[in-house]
């Protein structure tokens, strides 16, 4: 995979380092599993970062109105809410769910940007495709990211999984802690 | 001459003598799954590319290219959204040896990737252009290849097109477009619903490509409940040909011959006319659980018109289109629910699927028992879609089966399984529903259901339960004078139901049938297909429906045979010992063919089973029948002297009691005829009369997917023995000629061929007593199986049943 230099210069403050990787995030596999242990229900760990939130819509969304349980045939898309800190340029946002088994269920990539002059279009740092930019404004320094994750269509209605998902954020390329985790739980 | 190797007697040598070389399927039965990591959630249906041998699987946002015999990682491409569909490598351009996959993504990129290198060729977004950070595609993308393609779509179009269609978000539901994209280049190249007028919910399931007629069938969700949920698009045009509201649908529609089968949201199986979208028949998931997950159609002969979905409670549920109406055949509930949907393998008459216990089951197409089951890994976790590999391993032809799971492994296992028929398996009914729906309460369903079904809310959806049967109600046909209520359903009673001693009624059609005495010729009408019998003596009536369409034999091709009748008691009854029984007559078999009847139950002969072998006929009789399915095993040697086929299998019993499945071993199609009634003083049997055992009525179609019959067809049937195939049928062949039906007489010892009418029907009659199937036909000088699909002719054989006239 090449790695392109264009139109993120300011990405690249944030993930230095990224494009010299050797090793794609995205094939990383992800937590170490135990074949023996049931599938996590509250990771302790999580509880000490700051949360993702999770609303059944943008409406409810963008009133706060959240939930931490959800039905597959509920909603078509779940709406992870969390705060990014707004630096200027096109930041690079990572979120990563973990299923309940403990493996890596999907990788959501967003571009950012609250400055006016941003490009509608970045490519990504490390996989040779584009990505839109989200224009977003800052309120106190602060980016409230809005991510989609689509459900319905998607694995989750199609092999009707369930269980606590846990969510985790980077700004960049996904390689320090993250920086802000959550969980959610799928029911029928 | 030498016969044409079909899947099914390919199948048949690998489950007999099992290949060793290669070491990839020593022996099925013995735990040979493998399994290889992948990192991230794998439940898509693999790609099988065995032109390769190559396997491309989709993983997270990850696609990797797995060597099939090896079974490791050759390399992976990655991607920056979540992959949506299925990976399926395809040959680009005029057959070139390059091969592309088209991914979908979440993020709303459509990429091309060179299947040999994973290299990334071209990404195109396809997202509202409004910054929705949701906007999404989860369909798989439809290919249409130029090379396959109509005259009228390759003058249109240079290059291949790939069809995609989107899932938009941040609250659109009514501009989703269908991008048609040059699949050189990645442009689009006409965009149905580009200006949002058709009111285009979320496309959330992948599109139907019918080439032959250059459709494209795309469904949707339908967040309104006047927006139309299919639509039919002219892909030479981009331009709409009908649409139709059929209800929510998160699932793809289907295409068989002239019809469009959809799946609802709701639960909801529905048969549509390609034309325009008429619907033709629409039948409920007896057990009112939505359905999110794609059907899976079998209409490969030796079945037809079967569909399989699985419902959001992970029960499987299998519907048969009689032409009519879909008849559903059986729900089963297995003992974890199915996660993925059905893969079949109808060389074996098999079904595949993945559940919540990490394990894939196998079930037996025909009655949905469940018969084996194998873990994927050893990691627990719902499986994915079961994707069966044919013969691309070695050339031992092995069938392979690859499934991924939840935590991101991937399982090759051989198949088949042996069958252990476990009793606790079997398939149970539901409980009743019509129109399910969303529900936190039943008073979030609505009023009375029906007039025999109230509505309950169990798991967050809306179930419809049963009245107690015998419920007076009205079912609306001025035909049927007195209705009641039964197992939830309002049950006509028609004037030949009601005056069952009557010479002559009429029956819930306006049809006026007259009933006559077991020796004569009969005219009632037979029942609906797999339907209950009416009450009451109708003897002569139900001994002539066996008689006439022979539907009941059982064939000895193999060195056992199994003959699977399954019996129904209308009333739930327990039949008590001597109300049933069931012969099989092996003619001049012999000991060597002596039926045995099976309980499954117990997995022993049944008690009162009793052979007699008089005059060189075998007789296996069995007199403790009660509701369930029995087997008859027969013995016997592979060839010609324990060939003689088919046996009828003879079903008596006594009035009142249900009706009686039969399936032909030969075909394992259902063939459902009705018991075989008397009274207890006048035990009715079939008087089998194997002479005139040979009518034989074969439909030659342009192909399955068409459905079109192909007038002129020249059809040769014969027979074969030891691999040489034989025109005639020894000397003993008689010809008879039947005024009404005769096309084609069939001769002694000469080449039996006959051209196809315009319906692409020829009939062949009156093969003896000497008709040893199964029969080999050539069609156009190729050969073929008349019970078996042959994937290398161009033609198609439909099988239909033998009748005996």
């Amino acid at each position: 995979m090449r790695c392109r230099s264009w139109l993120y210069v300011s990405v690249l403050v944030l993930a230095a380092g990224a494009c010299s990787s050797s090793s794609p995030p995205s094939s990383d596999p992800g937590p170490t599993v135990d074949e023996d242990a049931p599938a996590p229900a509250i990771d302790a760990n999580v509880a000490d970062d700051p949360a993702i939130q999770f609303a059944v819509d943008e409406a409810a969304a963008d009133s706060e109105s959240f939930a931490d349980t959800f039905g597959l045939l509920g909603q078509r898309d779940l709406i992870a809410v969390f705060d990014v800190p707004d630096h200027a340029g096109v930041q690079i946002v990572r979120m990563d769910l973990i299923n309940p088994q403990g493996a890596l269920h999907q990788t959501i990539w967003r571009a950012i940007s609250s400055d006016e002059d941003a490009p509608e279009k970045v490519m990504h740092p490390e996989y040779d495709q584009p990505l839109t930019v989200i224009p977003v404004v800052p309120t106190d320094g602060q980016v409230r990211m809005h991510i989609a994750i689509p459900i319905a269509g998607t694995v989750f209605t199609r092999f009707r999984l369930t269980g606590t998902f846990t969510a985790k954020a980077w700004v960049g390329m996904g390689h320090d802690a993250p920086l802000a985790t959550g969980q959610f739980t799928m029911t029928r | 001459m030498k016969i044409a190797t079909t899947l099914a007697l390919s199948a048949a040598t690998f489950m007999l003598a099992p290949p060793a070389a290669e070491g990839n399927c020593p022996d099925p039965d013995v735990d040979s799954t493998i399994t290889l990591e992948l990192g991230a959630t794998a439940l898509l249906p693999v790609g099988p590319n065995p032109a390769l041998g190559q396997t491309l699987v989709a993983s997270g946002n990850q696609v990797t290219a797995i060597d099939t015999k090896g079974f490791t990682s050759l390399g992976f491409s990655t991607m920056t959204g979540t992959v949506s569909n299925t990976p399926n490598p395809v040959e680009m351009g005029d057959g070139s040896g390059i091969y592309a996959a088209f991914i979908a993504q979440q993020d709303a990129l459509v990429t091309r990737i060179d299947a040999q290198s994973m290299a990334i060729q071209w990404s195109t977004p396809l997202d509202s252009g409004t910054a929705c950070g949701s906007d999404a595609i989860t369909a798989t993308a439809a290919i249409h290849l130029r090379r396959f393609a109509t005259d009228n779509f390759k003058a249109t179009f240079p290059h291949d097109l790939v069809y995609v269609a989107t899932r938009y978000g941040c609250g659109n539901t009514t501009d989703n477009k269908v991008f048609a994209l040059d699949a050189e280049s990645g442009d689009p190249v006409w965009i149905f619903n580009s200006g949002g007028t058709f009111d285009m919910d979320a496309v959330l399931s992948d599109p139907f490509l019918d080439i032959e007629h250059d459709r494209l069938y795309v469904a949707t969700d339908r967040t309104d409940p006047t927006q139309d949920s299919l639509f039919a698009i002219d892909t030479l045009t981009g331009n709409k040909a009908w649409s139709v509201n059929v209800g929510r649908l998160w699932t793809s529609p289907v295409v068989r011959g002239d019809r469009i089968y959809v799946v609802t949201l709701f639960g909801e199986l529905k048969a549509l006319s390609a034309a325009d979208g008429t619907v033709i028949w629409s039948v409920a998931n007896p057990t009112g659980q939505p359905v999110t997950r794609n059907l899976f159609t079998e209409f490969r002969a030796p079945y037809g018109g079967l569909m399989v979905a699985v419902d959001f409670a992970g029960g499987l549920w299998m519907v048969r289109d009689d032409g009519a109406a879909g008849i559903t055949q059986w729900n089963v509930t297995l003992p974890a629910p199915a996660s993925s949907r059905v893969a079949v393998d109808p060389t074996t008459g098999k079904i595949y699927v993945g559940a919540d216990d990490g394990q894939i089951y196998q079930l037996n197409l025909v009655d949905g028992a469940v018969e084996s089951s194998r873990p994927v890994g050893a990691k627990m976790g719902a499986i994915g879609v079961p994707t069966l590999v044919f013969g691309s391993i070695n050339p031992n032809g092995d069938l392979l089966m690859m499934a991924g799971t939840a935590n991101g492994a991937l399982g090759k296992l051989c198949l088949p399984w042996t069958a252990e028929r476990a009793d606790a398996f079997a398939p149970e009914p539901g409980p009743v529903a019509t129109a399910p729906g969303l529900c936190s309460a039943a008073s979030d369903c609505g009023a009375q259901a029906t007039q025999c079904a109230e509505w309950a809310c169990v798991d967050n959806v809306c179930v419809t339960e049963p009245v107690p049967d015998g419920k007076t109600c009205d079912d609306g046909n001025t035909k049927t004078p007195k209705d009641f209520c039964k197992s939830g359903t309002c049950a006509g009673q028609s004037d030949c139901d009601l005056n069952l001693d009557s010479c002559s009624c009429t029956d819930a059609t306006g049809q006026t049938f007259t009933r006559t005495l077991l020796a004569e010729q009969p005219t009632c009408p037979p029942p609906p297909t797999g339907s209950m019998v009416p009450k009451g003596d109708w003897c002569a009536t139900e001994v002539s429906r066996v008689a006439a369409d022979n539907l009941c034999l059982a064939h000895n091709t193999n060195a056992r045979s199994v003959v699977t009748v399954t019996l129904m008691d209308q009333d739930s009854r327990p039949f008590t010992k001597a109300d049933v029984k069931m012969t099989i007559d092996t003619g001049d078999g012999g000991a060597a063919n002596a039926p045995v009847w099976i309980d499954p139950a117990t997995d022993t002969p049944l008690q009162g089973t009793t052979v007699d072998i008089t005059n060189g006929v075998s007789h296996g009789v069995v007199e403790s029948a009660r509701p369930g399915t029995y087997f008859a095993i027969l013995g016997g040697q592979k060839g010609r002297s324990a060939g003689r086929a088919p046996y009828p299998i003879i079903v008596t019993a006594r009035k009142e009691v249900g009706g009686v499945i039969c399936i032909d071993p030969r075909t394992e199609q259902l063939l459902p005829v009705s018991v075989v009634a008397g009274d207890a003083n006048d035990v009715c049997t079939l008087d089998s009369d194997t002479d005139r055992a040979g009518y034989l009525r074969i439909k030659v179609v342009d192909s399955i997917a068409s459905n079109q019959p192909q007038a002129g067809a020249v059809v040769t049937v014969g027979h074969t023995v030891d691999n040489t195939f034989f025109f005639g049928i020894e000397n003993r062949l008689i010809a008879k000629a039947y005024e009404t039906f005769l096309k084609s007489p069939l001769a002694p010892d000469q080449p039996n061929t006959a051209k196809t009418d315009s319906n692409g029907i020829v009939e062949f009659f009156d093969f003896g007593n000497e008709m040893n199937g199964p029969f080999e036909v050539l069609v156009n000088g190729k050969e073929a199986c008349v019970t078996e699909a042959d994937a290398v002719i161009p033609l198609n054989i439909l099988p239909l049943p033998c009748q005996q006239l």
